[in-house]
């Protein structure tokens, strides 16, 4: 099945240009024969917000029911900012045939280094699986990859792809810590991971780029240039025997886990 | 060190920093030293050498070999150079004010006249300053506020000294530029490791462990000598102020900085 990966630079705050720029790359994405296309973190309204957060959530519901029209025949995943309850998330949306069909709201909000999200947005307090064009499918945004547990409680969910959307900054080693977590989720859960970062300069912090996809049997399938916007199309291929012959899929004791996590957390009140 | 990946992140940065502004060109001070040079080679390769404009700015006891090496550095990345002479100015403000004035006083009033000169260039050019201060600079405050540490942009502030040197040799900067030793210029034969008493060598490793790394200070004066370790630490200290915006007394609820929060890229 042909995906799209749009490592686009989006426009920071403008989200008039940015919806332009997601329509054009859709078109083309459809045109090329692909099923899915898949944006970055926040792709709608650019990263570095701050204040800007609060200013556009009702501008970002607008641009989502535009962007859900687009979805007739292609599936779309993108990120942007919602309100909910008067809350601001950090949210992703699966749209298809029309419609929103699945909400991710990232769960782990980084508030160290040069990350300030929990001033900004409410955490999300769920990992779900749903329906795509691929099969069952989790969302992961980028801090919430780097939490096994997220993608493990996703495959434990009944994910068999995973995708993780990023505005990942370059900082020295970072291509390498990406692709170790990307190929380790994969490999060990068994599950298709569709990575996919995005590109450019926001106040003085680059984006590195480097969207790549893994087969569920931890094989790189493709990837994306680094410090560069591209468009990565990839055909992703049925593989079965990975997860008939996955440990993860066939032994796994969940109840374990639950036993002993209630264990460990008694302990520790 | 990776210069290749540095340098397109760099010269990424340059040209998209520029671009949100809607402007073109690139001013800087060249100085005739290393930090400059890296600056100028990243702006000939970020804009093309055509909106580059330098300017080296000598006083009166400027080391000649200073301008020389600045036009050497112009002349090999292929960008506009211009020379303007400060001792007119320099000389007639403590002539009339302070015949006695210091040194030290001297060279930062010479460190800032250049950076009113850069900031006109760029005025009348539609363009931006383009800083030229290193991370070691910057984390010792071995610089003048509003000086040289002044600009729009700044492509190496996260760049230790010792790091610079890598990536003048990946930008083939001139050799006499790679091979001399680092000064401030403001007065003849003046070393910067002379004066702050240790090689950069010494102080980039020393700053790596306590910045990057944020090993502790007992931890550091276990491997290093105490007074050196004192010195440094005492030097970033000292210099907080030099890398931060004037405070604002606090009054209302949405200060400026501190609640009122927005990107530099807001509305650009």
């Amino acid at each position: 099945m042909r995906i799209a990966l749009a490592q686009i630079y989006p426009t920071l705050g403008d989200l008039a240009a940015n919806y332009a720029l997601l329509e054009k790359e859709i078109l083309a994405a459809r045109e090329n024969g692909a099923r899915l296309i898949v944006f970055p973190e926040l792709a709608l309204t650019g990263y570095l917000l701050k204040d800007q957060v609060y200013d556009l959530l009702p501008l970002a519901r607008e641009y989502l029911a535009k962007l859900a029209k687009q979805s007739k025949n292609i599936d779309i995943l993108f990120g942007s900012i919602e309100e909910q309850n008067s809350r601001a998330y950090n949210a992703a949306f699966y749209l298809s045939g029309g419609e929103l069909r699945h909400t991710h709201r990232k769960v782990y909000l980084p508030t160290y280094g040069m990350f300030d999200e929990k001033r900004y947005f409410s955490a999300g307090g769920q990992f779900r699986a749903f329906a795509s064009v691929l099969g069952q499918t989790a969302v992961l945004i980028c801090e919430d990859a780097w939490h096994f547990s997220s993608a493990y409680l996703a495959a434990s969910a009944g994910a068999e792809n995973i995708v993780i959307i990023s505005s990942s900054p370059y900082r020295a080693g970072i291509a390498k810590q990406w692709q170790n977590i990307n190929r380790g989720i994969a490999e060990n859960l068994a599950v298709n991971v569709l990575y996919g970062n995005r590109s450019g300069v926001e106040d003085g912090v680059t984006f590195w780029g480097g969207s790549e996809v893994y087969t569920n049997d931890g094989q790189l399938l493709g990837r994306a240039a680094e410090l560069k916007t591209e468009t990565l199309f990839l055909d992703l291929p049925e593989n079965r025997g990975a997860r008939a012959q996955s440990v993860f899929v066939r032994d796994e004791r969940p109840e374990i886990v639950l036993k002993e996590l209630q264990r460990i957390w008694q302990a520790e009140l | 060190m990776d210069a290749a990946q540095i340098t397109a992140i760099l010269t990424g940065f340059l040209r998209e920093e520029l671009r949100k502004t809607g402007l073109t060109k690139a001013a800087l001070g060249l100085s005739g030293g290393i930090d400059s040079a890296v600056v100028c080679a990243l702006c000939a390769q970020a804009l093309g050498p055509d909106n580059v404009y330098t300017l080296c700015m000598p006083y009166k006891t400027s080391n000649p070999e200073s301008a020389a090496h600045a036009r050497l550095c112009a002349e090999t990345y292929g960008v506009h150079y211009q020379v303007i002479d400060i001792t007119p100015q320099i000389d007639a403000y403590f002539d009339a004010t302070d015949a006695a004035a210091s040194v030290l006083r001297r060279g930062n009033k010479m460190a800032r006249e250049r950076m009113t000169i850069l900031y006109d260039h760029s005025a009348k050019l539609g363009g931006l300053v383009i800083g030229t201060s290193n991370k070691t600079e910057l984390l010792l405050g071995y610089g003048t506020q509003h000086g040289d540490l002044a600009s729009a942009l700044n492509p190496i502030g996260d760049i230790y000294k010792t790091q610079i040197f890598e990536l003048a040799k990946f930008l083939q900067a001139p050799e006499p530029i790679l091979k001399k030793a680092p000064s401030a210029d403001l007065w003849a034969g003046q070393s910067d490791e002379a004066e702050l008493g240790y090689t950069y060598a010494q102080i980039d490793e020393l700053l790596a462990e306590l910045i990057e790394q944020r090993i502790s200070e007992r931890a550091l004066k276990e491997k290093y000598a105490p007074v050196f370790v004192d010195k440094i630490i005492a030097l970033v200290k000292k210099s907080q102020f030099k890398r931060r915006l004037p405070l604002i007394a606090k009054l209302s609820a949405r200060t400026i900085d501190r609640e009122f929060r927005y990107p530099r890229d807001w509305g650009v």
